[in-house]
């Protein structure tokens, strides 16, 4: 794999970001990211990147957009960038969610052959942090409990070889015309909630709805 | 030989004691919830509890009626903007101040919905029930039940019951990740005998607002249509479908419901203007996940009780058939 992602490659690893991935299909992304070995000395490098998204994005997905916005634009303000990951260049460190890289001297050091173009490292870093998000997840974050281990069948495949791009959005961020259809279809489908689980007090959500005040 | 017999039988005992228990356990949870949702229809209640979704936090006080096999209900917001939900077994009506808006819909039979939850449809291949131990809420001491589904398509519950009455005491639903997104807890409950009328009319006149009726529609259960769900999650059946003026004058083409016995989720299919904003991809707030597309000059939207991929897929799948 090279750094230079394609667009289904960029849109895949966003859906990723924002969970809309299923297992089958997060698993097969994330194959294809560890089959690259500059990937995976990228994903050990960032690691900690991973660690800030995975605090960010699992309750709160817009944020891991921020984050990869974040370091695309500490990226950006950069005057150059530096070579690829190795030995001689100071580790990139985190503030806040952003990415510091190295002092300019320690960059000016290096060979102009090892210097990659702003988009490339971008790209790279965002995905050597889904990676360590993905590793992290997967080593450190404690099994699910909430899905109970008998499986069922899987469902009818479906096109989902190149997950579109979605972002996440809260309801109340939507047009407001959009906005209001939203809030006709949460009181219509309410009443279907309503006969199901009854003590769930479904109409608790259209009262608590306050999207179309802001 | 008798020795050896022995052991096998001391260790099918062993064996089948742990598989017995868990049996049981989803038994007695299933007796819960059959007792939790009458409770909640045939109950006298007066309560106030708080909402939290989305890291927003509201507290409520819900009124519930049953006489002469009638029931009534009224729900209204005890933080923030007042809003009322008043409901009978004929149509539901949400007062809404803020937006100078009254939106009258129509109530569902009971008899489609209330005694089909987790009965009849296999449940046990999409959720596995349990009893988690003891709990207190509100001065009322509990049990807890847990509502775990078997695949990604669905979320689960923990459910504290009020041991005395059958009552929902707390309410979590967790994703897939075991974390709630959202959660209802009790801070009183009160079962008195008789509830006045007083009690379940609505503080709000709704006089000068904009009221939206919703009251007539046709339903049926089945899926006939020139639209189709190409993919449902398992064990969704088909509850109703039907076409109907939805609240503030919209005209939906098509509103599909199905469900899995717990959870449910709605297809919208309707023709949008040339300048209307149309819906594209995932939104949510708190449990409940909307995924739009555009198919032709049709918005299809997905709302459910569900996560994110399952209406994702779900709007992915829908087309139309001729």
């Amino acid at each position: 794999m090279t750094t230079e992602m394609d667009e289904s490659g960029r849109e895949a690893i966003s859906a990723l970001v924002d969970d809309e991935l299923l297992p089958t299909e997060s698993e097969a992304l994330v194959g294809r990211l560890l089959d690259s070995t500059q990937a995976q000395q990228l994903a050990d490098r960032y690691q900690e990147i991973g660690t800030v998204m995975r605090a960010s994005s699992v309750l709160n997905p817009p944020a891991a957009h921020g984050i990869a916005q974040r370091v695309a634009a500490a990226i950006s303000q950069e005057p150059s960038v530096a070579g690829p990951p190795g030995p001689r260049v100071a580790s990139a460190t985190i503030s806040a969610g952003v990415v510091k890289l190295p002092g300019r001297a320690g960059r000016d050091r290096l060979p102009a052959r090892r210097r990659w173009s702003r988009v490339s490292l971008a790209a790279s870093l965002l995905v050597a942090g889904l990676l360590g998000f993905v590793l992290a997840r997967q080593t450190d974050a404690p099994a699910p409990l909430a899905v109970a281990s008998r499986a069922v069948d899987p469902p009818a495949p479906i096109a989902v070889a190149a997950p579109m791009r979605r972002e996440w959005h809260g309801w109340d961020s939507h047009d407001p015309s959009v906005q209001q259809r939203l809030r006709g279809y949460l009181v219509n489908h309410s009443e279907y909630l309503g006969r199901g689980m009854r003590g769930m007090h479904p109409y608790a959500r259209v009262v608590a709805y306050r999207g179309d005040l802001q | 030989m008798r020795m050896r017999f022995r052991g096998v039988v001391v260790g099918l005992t062993l064996l089948a004691a742990p598989l017995s228990t868990l049996a049981d356990s989803s038994a007695d949870a299933f007796t819960r919830i059959e007792r939790l949702l009458s409770a909640a229809r045939t109950l006298n209640y007066d309560a106030t509890f708080v909402y939290s979704h989305g890291g927003k936090i509201d507290e409520m006080r819900i009124i519930h009626r049953y006489a002469d096999g009638v029931e009534r209900e009224r729900l209204v917001t005890l933080s923030g903007t007042t809003r009322e939900v008043l409901r009978d077994d004929t149509r539901v009506t949400c007062i809404i101040p803020d937006r100078q808006a009254v939106v009258v819909g129509k109530s569902r039979p009971q008899a489609l919905y209330g005694s089909a939850v987790l009965t009849g449809q296999g449940y046990e291949d999409y959720y596995s029930l349990g009893l988690e131990g003891d709990g207190r809420v509100a001065g009322r001491a509990a049990e807890i039940v847990g509502i775990r589904p078997r695949d990604e398509f669905r979320y689960g519950y923990r459910l504290w019951v009020d041991k005395a009455s059958g009552l929902l005491l707390r309410s979590e639903l967790r994703d897939e990740k075991n974390q709630v997104l959202e959660s209802i807890v009790y801070l009183s409950l009160n079962t008195p005998e008789h509830i006045p009328d007083t009690l379940l009319e609505p503080e709000i006149s709704g006089n000068g607002f904009s009221w939206y009726t919703n009251t007539s529609s046709k339903t049926s259960t089945t899926q006939s249509s020139e639209w189709i769900a190409g993919w449902l999650p398992p064990g969704f059946i088909i509850r109703e479908r039907e076409s109907t003026p939805l609240p503030e004058g919209r005209m939906p083409l098509e509103h599909f419901v199905y469900g899995d016995g717990l959870a449910s989720l709605s297809i919208y299919i309707e023709q949008l203007d040339a300048n209307a904003k149309s819906l594209e991809g995932i939104s949510r707030m708190g449990a409940m996940s909307a995924y739009g597309t555009m198919v032709g000059q049709y918005q299809v939207t997905v709302v459910g009780e569900v996560p994110g991929v399952t209406v994702r897929n779900v709007g992915r799948s829908v087309k139309r058939a001729r």
